[in-house]
């Protein structure tokens, strides 16, 4: 289903049915907002570095910024559009923090905590988060190659998140959204298609 | 010139070059791709509308659902303390340990499940227990007991408020003679922490304390009092203060949690003051525990005489240490706003043995 230049594939409706079916706390909104605030940050630096943006897709994956194809850059900027993302949300999370302190406000402090916790998270050294990416840009940047710890860092990322979740539901009970985290990374990098080559043409950010 | 664009210039030129069958299996596979996207479509959709409507008619079964699968783990509570940690000077770190070790469940008790919570029934006037009596025990067992199912008893609702709040190298852990716990214990013996020994009461208390203030009591009658709970007038026999001055924000009782937003008791009563201000002991006693919980932030508790024991919380900075001898009125803390609260005040608590009394009894903060 196209709207303009954003796609939205079925399984994107399927899991904010879900998402918003199993929400009791309100927090899905506050979740859409921190992910459109890291998206935006994408696109701001995309276009900061001289990039245009094809389209935007949004899947049961979340959102998938599809470049122009004709957009190269230097490894430094590519490195840099990844770590905008999440540092918008670490930079919105101390805003919102600091209001909330003002207004007295838990909404805001748990506005505020989520935009954390989603920027750390991006940050993880895996293939598909923005943190394994810009390790691999600096890694290209500096070497020329990928190394492979690379690889070997973002199995050791699945396989904590995999731990983190099994302790969870030691501690707290049946909680699978660790587990849903680590089967997407997984699931992303056994699928990914992209090859390494110089720009970021039809990347994912 | 955009990525769709491009790749649309792969089939017109096979076009042109006379493969007729070619283009045909192509408009072919076009179009059963096309159908499988709406089959897809279609699916999503219903199943979103399906959702969504049972999430509107069935609240209460979508959060029945929603509490199964996403566990106890109560994430808006967490995520706020998380956030106010940003800001407030707290350790966040320690507040990702007060998440890792528990100290957000939502409804450590199941209330999803068909059994209610059980209750204690507040006693009708004129058939009130002799509360000298019932308690007597409490404060005789907890000044040093050494053996059985009673002793455990003597480690009260202030002792095993939660693994979370224990000082490093201080665990309540089941494991009976040889464990770590007594350390807490002081003069008590090892078998007073083994919780086999004890119904399942007490290891109940020790998971539900630290969320206490979090449970959703929404249609309970003011006359069911939680377990442990208590408006009784137990008479102090010995000299105590009022430990801060400052408008009662919170009193001892039912209340709309001002986080969750669900009708709960309070444990306690919540003076606000600046922060900074100081705190002082309650009477003198010693300084049994201090700490940082993520929900109570900086908190300590004072063993006084009779087994009274008195809880601080919120508080910005300790200043005193375990183990220390306090004087009645001895500055032993500042006002804060440390772990889950809106603004500096202080969170006072009187404990009788296991049993959590109105403070409001005892202090007058705004007199």
């Amino acid at each position: 289903m196209k709207f303009g230049r954003t796609e939205v594939t079925p399984g994107f409706f399927l899991t904010v049915a879900v998402l918003l079916f199993l929400d009791t706390e309100n927090l899905l909104l506050y979740g859409l907002l921190a992910a459109l605030i890291h998206e935006a940050a994408h696109i701001g630096a995309v276009k900061a570095c001289g990039g245009g943006i094809a389209g935007i897709r949004l899947s049961a994956a979340g959102a998938e910024i599809v470049l122009a194809n004709t957009f190269c850059t230097p490894y430094l900027h590519e490195a840099l559009i990844y770590m905008a993302g999440p540092a918008a949300n670490i930079l919105t999370a101390f805003t919102a923090s600091w209001a909330g302190g003002i207004m007295t406000s838990t909404e805001l402090y748990a506005f505020a905590g989520l935009n954390l916790t989603l920027g750390l998270f991006n940050l993880l050294p895996a293939k598909m988060l923005d943190g394994g990416n810009a390790l691999r840009s600096v890694c290209l940047h500096f070497s020329g190659r990928v190394p492979a710890a690379l690889t070997v860092a973002g199995i050791v990322t699945v396989l904590l998140l995999l731990a983190a979740n099994l302790y969870v539901i030691l501690i707290y009970g049946v909680n699978i959204s660790l587990l849903l985290a680590a089967a997407y990374l997984l699931l992303s990098a056994l699928t990914e298609r992209r090859p390494v080559f110089r720009g970021l043409s039809n990347d994912r950010i | 010139m955009n990525v769709q664009a491009g790749r649309r210039a792969m089939p017109r030129r096979r076009l042109y070059s006379g493969r007729s069958g070619g283009a045909k299996r192509l408009r072919e596979k076009s179009e059963r791709k096309l159908q499988q996207s709406v089959v897809k479509l279609v699916i999503c959709l219903s199943a979103f509308l399906v959702l969504l409507a049972l999430k509107f008619i069935f609240p209460s079964g979508a959060e029945a659902v929603s509490r199964h699968l996403a566990s106890g783990l109560d994430c808006k509570a967490a995520f706020s303390a998380i956030g106010k940690a940003i800001t407030s000077g707290e350790n966040i770190i320690e507040v990702f340990k007060g998440i890792s070790l528990g100290g957000f469940r939502k409804d450590p008790q199941g209330s999803d499940t068909d059994t209610p919570e059980p209750k204690k029934a507040y006693p009708e006037p004129g058939n009130t227990p002799d509360v000298r009596s019932q308690n007597g025990d409490a404060g005789k067992t907890s000044s040093g007991i050494s053996d059985g199912a009673e002793a455990v008893e003597a480690i009260s609702v202030v002792d095993i408020l939660d693994e979370t709040d224990l000082p490093a190298g201080k665990t309540l852990s089941p494991d009976g003679p040889g464990s770590e716990s007594a350390d807490l214990a002081g003069d008590q013996s090892d078998d007073a922490f083994r919780l086999d020994q004890n119904d399942e009461y007490l290891e109940e208390l020790l998971l539900r304390l630290p969320t206490s203030e979090f449970e959703d009591m929404t249609g309970t009658s003011e006359n069911e009092l939680p377990e442990n709970v208590s408006y009784d007038y137990y008479v102090i026999e010995f000299d105590y203060t009022t430990p801060l001055k400052g408008n009662i924000t919170s009193a001892f009782g039912y209340r709309k949690h001002p986080i969750t937003g669900n009708r709960s008791f309070h444990y306690g009563v919540d003076i606000g003051a600046s922060k900074g201000e100081i705190v002082s002991a309650f009477s003198s006693g010693t300084v049994e525990l201090t700490g940082y919980n993520s929900i109570y932030g900086n908190y300590l508790f004072i063993r006084h005489k009779d087994g009274i024991i008195t809880f601080y919380g919120h508080c910005s900075k300790i200043l005193v240490d375990e183990g220390q001898l306090v004087r009645m009125g001895e500055a032993v803390a500042k006002v804060g706003s440390t772990g889950l609260s809106t603004g500096p005040h202080l969170h006072f608590e009187i404990r009788n043995g296991d049993m959590i009394l109105d403070p409001l009894h005892y202090v007058s903060p705004e007199s």
